[in-house]
């Protein structure tokens, strides 16, 4: 139908509208469930308090970014178990490859993409993207980010170049899959390493600062006029690595088994 | 007097920003017409080119403009003019591609009709 909203999207779009205002008449009264109790609240209270309490450093985690704190002090070990999960995905995934892992593309193949305006434009925005997504893992520990929301973003970079351009020019570009798999593991040795350190010190596992009943000593948070923020920095650094090399290991091998050649990667 | 001068530049640069920004919403307005009655897709994705680029490309500069005389933010109004340039400059770079892309894949599968038609370059390269 020409020159108009055609009937039934127009009937779609009202669906929407009235199901969200039943939705948000239904939380308005309360039928989504109660809000948190005051137990919970506390715990908020206990770590806004304590994250960066520079006069009593009991259990203050060495950075006054609150959630990166939580996601790799506090509660360290969710993080850990979400990359656990995020690794057996991705190995998974790989099991799908025909012809195992490892071994290079062969034929560079022709590059098609798409027009040259696509061509220069996705070049442009992946640079960009490449220091957003570095500036977002390294500042982790400062401002909001971290290293997984860096690996993700990171990981944008190759798909648009894979989507504008080809997945050939990414190889050619130095993203091979071998080389890939060997930094994701340099990531998650890392992570078993600054994690695990504290073990030698009789501290806990996890452990970034010092803490009642340990003797570890803690990560150095100041080193000279460097603000280095506890282990928060080199977790995130590491996390980083480890996501965004997952992500685009199952990008490369997504788009290489779309081409036909999964046996040659 | 260089206070003065200061200070009349800064009015000139606040005016020039409003001026962006009504700039902007008058484009929005005749975008958002221009949605509604143009007769077929590719001159419909002209007029939604419009609004992105007349409606928020040009009314974000101006946004910067204002916020880097704004002295009541204090340091913090450069970093919210530069946040507006770039991100001005970076809609600037994805929104003609995107119209681009959309626009170059319904010519190639002739997805819409191309009714109103002078010359189709495109059309004759392909042959």
């Amino acid at each position: 139908m020409r020159g108009g909203i055609s009937r039934s999207s127009a009937a779609i779009i009202s669906l929407a509208i009235a199901l969200s205002l039943i939705l948000v008449y239904f939380a308005a009264k309360g039928g989504l469930g109660g809000h948190p109790s005051a137990s919970i609240v506390g715990i908020g209270q206990f770590i806004v308090n304590n994250t960066y309490n520079v006069f009593n450093r009991t259990y203050w985690a060495g950075s006054p970014e609150a959630v990166t704190s939580i996601i790799w002090d506090y509660r360290g070990f969710d993080t850990i178990f979400e990359t656990t999960v995020l690794f057996a995905a991705v190995m998974a995934a790989l099991l799908l490859v025909p012809g195992g892992i490892r071994g290079r593309v062969q034929g560079a193949g022709k590059d098609e993409g798409l027009t040259l305006i696509v061509k220069t434009a996705s070049k442009i925005i992946s640079c960009i993207v490449v220091v957003l997504a570095l500036n977002l893992a390294l500042r982790g520990y400062i401002s909001p980010g971290g290293g997984f929301a860096g690996g993700s973003s990171y990981a944008i970079a190759p798909l648009l170049l894979i989507a504008g351009l080809s997945v050939f020019y990414l190889v050619r570009l130095g993203y091979r899959l071998s080389r890939a798999i060997g930094l994701r593991t340099l990531g998650l040795v890392g992570l078993v390493v600054v994690s695990s350190l504290p073990l030698l010190y009789m501290g806990y596992i996890i452990q970034n600062q010092a803490k009642p009943g340990s003797m570890f000593p803690g990560y150095p948070v100041f080193l000279g006029p460097l603000y280095l923020g506890g282990s928060l920095i080199y977790m995130n650094v590491f996390e980083f690595l480890v996501v965004s090399m997952e992500f685009i290991i199952i990008f490369i091998a997504m788009f290489l088994l779309d081409r036909g050649c999964g046996g040659s990667a | 007097m260089i206070r003065m001068l200061g200070t009349i530049i800064e009015q000139i640069i606040f005016g020039i920003g409003i001026c962006l920004v009504t700039i902007g919403a008058i484009f929005d307005l005749l975008a958002a017409l221009g949605l509604v009655r143009f007769p077929c897709f590719y001159v419909r994705m002209h007029a939604a080119t419009i609004g992105v680029i007349g409606g928020a490309v040009v009314p974000l500069i101006g946004v910067s403009l204002i916020s880097l005389v704004s002295d009541q933010l204090g340091p913090y109004r450069f970093m919210f003019a530069g946040i507006s340039f770039f991100t001005a400059l970076l809609i600037m770079i994805t929104a003609p591609v995107g119209t681009h892309i959309l626009a170059n894949a319904a010519h190639k599968l002739d997805l819409s009709p191309k009714e109103p038609i002078l010359v189709d370059k495109m059309e004759e390269d392909r042959r």
